[in-house]
């Protein structure tokens, strides 16, 4: 399984790297608008005539920097957070915690999309504003994973020694972290990414970037559904699909079965 | 927040003085410092006064009373559909993971889970009302009565069941897998206890615990995933409510709405919390 | 005449680096009524054994030989069957009753349970022979017990209550699974005088599994020491304690607290990469250059076996 995952995901990787080389055209150029698929586009055209494949490629890109921004940030957040609480306990531990209680109590997609809406759209600001939200499931899993390494005799044998505990926390706490760390990286990442497109079909997204959640966007305000050109949206849909279904693939098999729990569409 | 809240309500394009404006705010005690106007929110709230939306001109709480009832309708079902029919499919396909039947169903959890709710709730919008003229194409209700309430809540709450299910199947089956190997089960083998009673008397109680409160807390899961689903369908719902409340910048109506979701959502963790607390004996004989 | 009779058992488990064989070739003999103790380090194979007569292996495991209980070979029956046997004519006590409870079912349904799975009795049934068994293992306020959950039950009474599910059927064969381990002297000890009672009440006879030498010496008739996956010494108890045989049981007992507590040098065993030739000899004192080389099977001596080249 995450064999696979790992080929779909190099296959979207590739597409946000390198666009220019796997793209049949420019996504902006201009040509018959509402083609069907066919030889000459292979996931025919949009309204405006813009190829859907070159959008489609080109807007893994977008799609993408909002997922991986996010999870990089919401799992730096969330293992600063964690590893405090759980390895220090006391106060600092009630207070992260409670912290973390009430960054989980927020329903994220309405917050979400109060403050898309009065921000301007875009990766720099949806990235922030995702983090933001997300980090607090992953401080809970390290925080529970902190507490039992900390019991574990090696850590009792480094205080012992005199180990200062920044020390300890980087030299042995942490590398037994990364076992919780990065299943919930990838599925942050994940739902990240199914956040942004929904956002994006929501018009909150950033216009410019024709990432996939705008391109089902117009496709739903430009009327590409009650006309049956179904190539607009499928392509876009199916692609986060997969790409999400991907990184759950190499998430799931990577850290077995609990950090799944929460699944990507929280 | 941006947006002058008068300017709001009376329209970017009224062009009224200024002295005007300034005694409109007076009046609505816009021109109070922001501590005193939100203290004074704080007492109206407690007495049962959320305010007055701009953009509907109706009682906040009228309104999210009129509405929440609809996405409860809409969530409370797909909750329930998706804790038996996760529960189920989920203990099997844990019980015996190497089976084919225990890995697809597995993979269709995971496939559901990574697809956009909205995505998912247009695609079968399409194919099955659109296309096909199986199911109405949109709101709760179109003739009334109950028979046609049903006809409108199918595609949704199917959608919305989709996806608490796959949810919950992937809870429950990791939770099954955990519990297989533990020595309890083994030792209700060493008793002779078949296969089916070990799963069904001993794993499946433990294997429960995790999704029981999984499920409650699917509650407020599952108010993002029916915001988009109620707006796929145009349903008039709270996700719907929320939606054109921020397009509108009606404050009134969003601090109100924001309020009744994160209580919905504290209910059910407080549910979850008592379910808990009933299934699991070591949490309730101590207390 | 043999209650359980094993011929070239083995056991081996894929993993991904090959065939790890954790059980090789081992041969017993369990007479009728006697308490037969198999004895050795941590990771010898003998609670894989004590699984493999129960058929409680995982599904991945690849067993060999033949394990006859009664006249039947068990290892050739389906699950179903072996469900029959276990608990009713085999018991099986676990270790660490704290885990082998079911935490969030009452004790007296978890004892009572092999009433209701051979002989088809009723919940309420099953309180009357079940608060017996509890009488008889010395619980003093029954009724409450039956009732109580397995955390509210001490180290000790837990373990006592392992035992009456085990026992509840009088089963032929009682096996015991490491029942000392994590428990202090004076439960050892309560332990050790439950096991001795039940066996001359039932009359079964009893394959006791540990690593605790003292226990095993106090109760057994007859003892099977283990290393390596492999059988490396049998014979009668007294015999062999005072006067092991093979290297590796003479020190064993020398590393028995009140023999000098004398460690074994060199490393544990590796599992996956046995030495070639005997498996002792790399931490043998006295290890001989054909001790390095070839099959070592094992020599019988009267009551003794001895698998060793220095002494055959």
């Amino acid at each position: 399984m995450r064999r696979a995952g790992t080929c779909l995901f190099s296959l979207f990787l590739l597409m946000a790297l390198f666009p220019g080389l796997v793209s049949p055209c420019d996504p902006w150029k201009r040509f018959d608008p509402y083609e069907p698929p066919g030889p000459a586009h292979w996931l025919g055209t949009n309204d405006l005539g813009n190829d859907v494949l070159a959008e489609l490629i080109h807007g893994a890109r977008a799609s993408l920097v909002v997922g991986l921004g996010t999870g990089i940030l919401a799992t730096a957040l969330g293992l600063l957070v964690g590893m405090a609480a759980g390895y220090y306990r006391g106060a600092v531990d009630e207070v992260l915690m409670t912290l973390t209680d009430v960054t989980l109590m927020v329903p994220r997609i309405p917050m979400v999309i109060i403050v898309g809406f009065f921000l301007r759209p875009g990766a720099a600001v949806m990235v922030p504003v995702l983090g933001l939200l997300w980090w607090a499931s992953t401080a809970r899993v390290v925080r529970s994973r902190a507490m039992q390494v900390r019991q574990m005799p090696f850590v009792a044998a480094a205080r012992a020694l005199g180990f200062g505990d920044l020390h300890i926390l980087r030299t042995d706490v942490l590398p037994h972290l990364l076992s919780v760390l990065v299943p919930k990286f990838l599925l942050t990442v994940a739902s990240a990414m199914i956040t942004e497109a929904s956002l994006s079909f929501l018009g909150l997204g950033d216009p410019s970037a024709k990432s996939w959640g705008m391109m089902i966007h117009y496709a739903f305000e430009r009327g590409g559904f009650v006309r049956g050109l179904w190539w607009w949206y499928l392509a876009p849909g199916l692609a986060t699909t997969l790409c999400v279904l991907s990184l759950v693939l190499i998430g799931s098999s990577a850290g077995g079965e609990e950090p799944l729990a929460a699944g990507p569409t929280e | 927040m941006p947006g002058d809240p008068v300017a709001n309500i009376v329209g970017a394009e009224a062009g009224l003085e200024e002295a005007q404006l300034a005694a409109i705010r007076a009046q609505l005690g816009l021109d109070l410092p922001p501590l005193r106007q939100y203290a004074l929110y704080l007492g109206a709230l407690l007495r049962g006064d959320f305010g007055t939306s701009y953009h509907f001109h109706a009682g906040v709480a009228s309104l999210i009373l009129s509405r929440i009832g609809w996405t409860l309708l809409l969530v409370g079902p797909s909750v329930l559909i998706g804790a038996a029919l996760g529960a189920f499919l989920g203990a099997r396909s844990g019980w015996n993971p190497r089976r084919a039947g225990s890995r697809i169903s597995y993979a269709a959890a995971l496939a559901v889970s990574s697809t956009p709710p909205y995505f998912l709730a247009l695609l079968l919008l399409y194919l099955l009302s659109f296309r096909l003229g199986l199911f109405p194409l949109k709101g709760f209700y179109s003739s009334g009565g109950f028979p046609d309430v049903l006809h409108h809540l199918a595609l949704p709450v199917t959608v919305l069941s989709l996806f608490s299910t796959a949810r919950d199947l992937t809870v429950m089956r990791g939770s099954m897998i955990r519990e297989k190997g533990r020595p309890y089960v083994t030792f209700a083998r060493a008793k002779g206890a078949a296969d089916g009673r070990a799963l069904l008397r001993h794993a499946l109680r433990n294997a429960s615990l995790p999704l029981a409160t999984m499920a409650a807390m699917d509650l407020g899961f599952l108010f993002g995933g029916a915001l988009f689903v109620e707006i796929a369908f145009s349903m008039n719902g709270m996700g719907t409510l929320i939606y054109e409340a921020v397009k509108a910048r009606d404050y009134p109506v969003l601090q109100g709405a924001f309020l009744a979701v994160s209580l919905t959502v504290l209910a059910g963790n407080v549910l979850a919390d008592a379910l808990y607390a009933v299934l699991d004996p070591r949490v309730r004989v101590r207390q | 005449m043999s209650c359980l009779h094993v011929r070239g058992l083995t056991v081996d488990f894929p993993t991904p680096t090959g065939l790890l064989r954790a059980v090789d070739g081992v041969d017993l003999d369990h007479r009728a009524g006697e308490v037969l103790s198999l004895i050795g380090e941590t990771g010898c194979g003998k609670s894989v054994v004590a699984s493999a007569v129960m058929g409680l292996l995982p599904p991945n495991a690849i067993v060999g030989g033949r394990v006859e209980f009664l006249g039947r070979d068990l290892l050739a029956l389906s699950d179903r069957q072996m469900a029959g046997v276990r608990g009713r004519e085999i018991g099986l006590i676990l270790q660490n009753p704290a885990l082998a409870l079911n935490p969030v079912r009452r004790v007296g349904a978890q004892i009572g349970e092999p009433l209701e799975i051979h002989r088809g009795m009723k919940r309420r049934e099953t309180r009357g022979p079940v608060a017996q068994w509890l009488r008889r293992l010395g619980f003093s306020d029954v009724e409450r017990h039956l009732d109580a959950f397995p955390f509210q039950l001490s180290g000790g009474m837990g373990q006592r209550a392992l035992i009456a599910a085990a026992m509840i059927l009088s089963p032929r064969l009682l096996i015991a699974d490491e029942p000392t381990k994590g428990l202090d002297e004076a439960l050892r000890g309560t332990v050790r005088a439950e096991l001795e009672r039940i066996r001359s009440v039932a009359g079964s006879s009893l394959l006791l599994i540990t690593h605790d030498l003292g226990l095993a010496r106090g109760i057994s008739d007859r003892v099977v020491v283990m290393y390596g996956g492999q059988v490396m010494e049998t014979g009668p108890a007294e015999d062999l304690f005072r006067a092991p045989l093979h290297p590796y049981a003479a020190a064993l007992m020398a590393s028995l607290p009140q023999n000098g507590f004398r460690p074994i040098p060199g490393p544990p065993l590796e599992m996956t990469d046995p030495p070639d030739g005997c498996r002792f000899h790399p931490r043998c004192p006295e290890a001989g250059e054909e001790c390095r080389r070839g099959r070592v099977d094992p020599g019988a001596s009267g009551e003794r076996t001895v698998r060793c080249l220095r002494r055959f």
